[in-house]
């Protein structure tokens, strides 16, 4: 197998701690060519950091002269969708960080693309290699949980108002907690479940602590430019009857700090998978 | 912190089963991975762009709930 050449596009934290590391730990399947930013100073810093050859400041350049078989998106995410549809369009497998996009006609597009090109477009949602997860799945394999019928599935943080990045800007990011941090959890009950899409969801979604301000564990935020849900809930209804109650929140008066967990409900046993653990580094 | 627990039903009995001893895992290492096992075509558990358009799907459908 020859090595595949990747680029990373996106210049900020979750590229420089995970996506860069992975990829060169990964050395003997790709070999990481290039990284792009809006901000060229940013990418060739990056780049230089981790003994990348090549920094670009627009996408157009990147394909031209690295012709990478490989993208990696790690964009703020309303630029999820017009970077992997240009990606797929030229030919390159794709890897985009969660969420897929902004709304659901943009990520069915993205997927019927990748199907219609043959390509691999993937999600990083990485819980799904969590000890608790591989382990719940070989309970699952060995009949020890029955017929799954329900699931509670909570990532909340008490003041964890990301106090960086664009985490509370509507029109980049298309949402808050639920976005952010719910589809993590919500991934992992949906694959518990066999990914099936349910008949009936009723969701809320809530901004008084983001609205209102105060103190902050995650860095301090400015409650006058908050514009996405602080704490979401749903109800999800399959056609089975299998439910899942889900919550995930930026901000929650609860005592700890963050919480993960999963709960996993059969008809022959049931998995408490807290904490989640989530550490990347 | 309460290790992963299994709830059930042993010999007549309720039990709860512990799993103190869960290996450390780097998530991003195995997720990276993976993906490149499904761009090569191997077997991968990578969340995959239908599953992706699943989860968006719903979402969307969590925020329009919300706003009735």
């Amino acid at each position: 197998m020859s090595l595949l050449k990747a680029a990373i596009i996106g210049g900020g934290n979750i590229a420089d701690n995970n996506h860069i590391p992975a990829l060169n730990q990964l050395s003997e399947q790709v070999e990481l060519v290039a990284v792009c930013s809006r901000d060229f100073s940013k990418a060739r810093a990056l780049a230089d950091k981790h003994g990348i050859a090549h920094a670009f400041d627009n996408t157009a350049e990147l394909y031209s002269q690295c012709a990478p078989d490989v993208v990696v998106i790690c964009t703020p995410n309303n630029l999820h969708y017009p970077q992997t549809m240009e990606a797929l369009s030229h030919n390159c497998h794709v890897f985009c960080e969660k969420p897929p996009a902004l709304n659901a006609q943009n990520a069915r597009e993205m997927a019927d693309l990748a199907a219609k090109k043959g390509l691999t477009l993937a999600y990083n949602l990485q819980l799904r290699q969590t000890g608790e997860w591989t382990l719940l799945t070989r309970c699952k394999a060995d009949g020890l949980l029955g017929e799954i019928y329900h699931i509670k599935a909570h990532f909340l943080r008490r003041r964890g108002i990301p106090g960086w990045g664009y985490f509370t800007n509507k029109a980049m990011q298309g949402g808050g907690a639920l976005i952010d941090l719910g589809v993590h959890v919500l991934d992992l009950a949906l694959l518990a479940l066999g990914y099936p899409t349910p008949d009936q969801v009723l969701g809320n979604t809530y901004d008084f602590i983001g609205k209102a301000g105060g103190k902050g564990l995650m860095g301090s935020w400015n409650p006058s430019t908050f514009e996405v849900e602080d704490a979401a809930t749903a109800y999800l209804s399959f056609p089975n009857k299998a439910s899942i109650v889900l919550s995930a929140s930026f901000a929650l008066n609860q005592q700890a700090d963050k919480e993960r967990n999963l709960e996993v409900f059969g008809s022959k046993g049931a998995l408490n998978c807290f904490p989640l653990r989530y550490t990347p580094k | 912190m309460f290790p992963f627990t299994l709830h059930t039903e042993v010999a007549g009995e309720l039990a709860d089963i512990q799993f103190p001893y869960l290996d450390d895992v780097d998530i991003q290492l195995k997720n990276t991975a993976a993906f490149l096992d499904a761009c090569q075509g191997k077997p991968s558990n990578v969340c995959t762009a239908e599953q992706g358009a699943i989860l968006q799907e719903i979402v969307e459908r969590i925020y329009q709930s919300a706003e009735k």
